[in-house]
């Protein structure tokens, strides 16, 4: 059943988009560069493509949600990412919503349990 | 091949605005030292492992579209429809006015056809890309500052309320598609003619055949501006029909100014008599078609001196009804748009 694979991996994609803002956010109370933050996403279960999560940080941070900075002492160059006041503000606003919209889901589902 | 890592990243950057590119380029690099660390206790050789991170990045095409965060379309949704109509529009009217400029071309010539052919062949196409250009060029202006466009499409559709549906348009209100189709058809056709008749289209002729021009090609020459301006505004004029479908207010106001600046630069064309070929009855006294001394020398001499008077004069009477039409519509329309 290749077609309902494809249809539910779709629209699992869909439904993780939205929530990997949110996500991001949440863990950047502390600085973080890119790949330290993809490994401690992952870590927590949630797994994010480089590809996807590096523009996001760009587009958070021109959206003034986050604020960053280079760091060349190491060996390495990193550029490091951590939530501004406007980011802070926006995370605890999400959360609510989140939070919200995560429990009329859960009702939702327990209702159908139920019936079905 | 550390190479690759170069070339990828080049290709992601390289589109990018160029404030931006030297910071992604760094933070990309790293990103990839950083997976190519993490893969460095595999065991895999080092190419393998450059591969694997490139590809887990995904082609770069696809990055570099996440960087610039929106879509670029140059026609949206909204017009692209409409886009595609007019095209083809213009395109029929492209190919059928060239065909008949080429069938009269043969009728008038048939020495050389096969010559007359390459050039119909060569003039075709390159009106085509014109015709393709053209049209095109407008539409992406109209999709960036036009109110059908983006900007005022996501204004005009985030706060709106039923009361605002436009009413189903009274029928002497609502506007066939046949209606600006035939229009544009007919201009692309007119512009042909209008320049055939001032020479200024490119036709190889035998030495035997004779050619009246009606019009003088350097005044034409002189003010091709003004007459490709007209043609556009004409043009102009249809396509907002054909986007709007309905005479709103704003069509029919659109429809005045553009009436009003056509009436000008039409009295300007014909302003003073320069326009038309000088020499044109002697021309056909010179053919043997009218004998100097004859009486259709004089006809034809009353028949050319009506028409230089007749067309400023029949241009003004065409574009006084055109606007008594306009306003009569606005008055039908009512008050104000609603707007769609």
């Amino acid at each position: 059943m290749d077609t309902i694979r494809d249809i539910v991996s779709g629209m699992t994609q869909e439904l993780r988009r939205g929530t990997i803002t949110i996500g991001v956010l949440s863990q950047l109370a502390e600085p973080q560069y890119g790949y330290s933050l993809v490994t401690l996403l992952a870590e927590k279960g949630l797994e994010v493509d480089a590809g996807t999560l590096y523009p996001l940080l760009r587009r958070l941070e021109k959206q003034g949600l986050l604020e960053s900075r280079w760091d060349t002492n190491e060996a390495r160059p990193r550029k490091y990412y951590l939530l501004s006041d406007t980011g802070r503000e926006v995370y605890v606003r999400l959360c609510r919503e989140w939070r919200s919209i995560a429990e009329g889901m859960a009702k939702l589902l327990e209702e159908g349990e139920e019936q079905g | 091949m550390r190479e690759w890592i170069d070339r990828y990243v080049y290709a992601v950057v390289y589109r990018l605005p160029q404030n931006q590119r030297s910071d992604i380029e760094k933070e990309l690099r790293g990103l990839i030292e950083d997976m190519l660390d993490e893969r460095a206790g595999t065991g895999e050789k080092e190419d393998d492992r450059i591969a694997a991170v490139l590809k887990e990045l995904g082609h770069p095409d696809e990055l570099a579209a996440k960087y610039r965060g929106r879509d670029r379309v140059l026609i949206g949704p909204g017009m692209f429809d409409t886009y595609v109509t007019v095209l083809k529009v213009v395109g029929a009217s492209i190919v059928l006015g060239m065909t008949v400029a080429l069938a009269i071309g043969l009728v008038i010539d048939s020495s050389a056809p096969g010559s007359r052919l390459l050039d119909y062949a060569a003039n075709l196409l390159a009106g085509l890309i014109h015709g393709f250009a053209w049209v095109t060029i407008l539409f992406a202006l109209l999709e960036r500052f036009g109110s059908a466009g983006k900007a005022g499409r996501e204004a005009d559709r985030r706060d709106w309320s039923p009361s605002e549906l436009p009413p189903v348009p009274d029928a002497k209100l609502s506007i066939r598609l046949a209606e600006p189709v035939v229009g544009l058809f007919c201009l692309v056709l007119g512009l042909l003619l209008f320049l055939s008749a001032a020479g200024l289209l490119a036709v190889s002729r035998g030495d035997a055949t004779v050619i009246i021009l009606l019009f003088d090609p350097e005044t034409a020459a002189d003010r091709l501006l003004l007459i490709l301006a007209a043609f556009a505004l004409a043009m102009l004029r249809e396509i907002g029909k054909l986007v709007e479908r309905r005479w709103t207010r704003r069509l029919l106001a659109w429809h005045a100014i553009t009436g009003l600046l056509m009436l000008v630069a039409g009295l300007l064309l014909f302003a003073d008599a320069s326009i038309w070929n000088d020499g044109f009855v002697r021309e056909w006294v010179d053919a043997g078609w009218v004998d100097a001394s004859g009486e259709g020398y004089d006809v034809l001499n009353r028949v050319w001196w009506f028409m230089q008077r007749f067309v400023p004069v029949a241009i003004v009477v065409i574009f006084a009804i055109d606007l008594a039409v306009t306003l009569w519509k606005m008055r039908l329309a009512g008050p104000s748009d609603k707007a769609p």
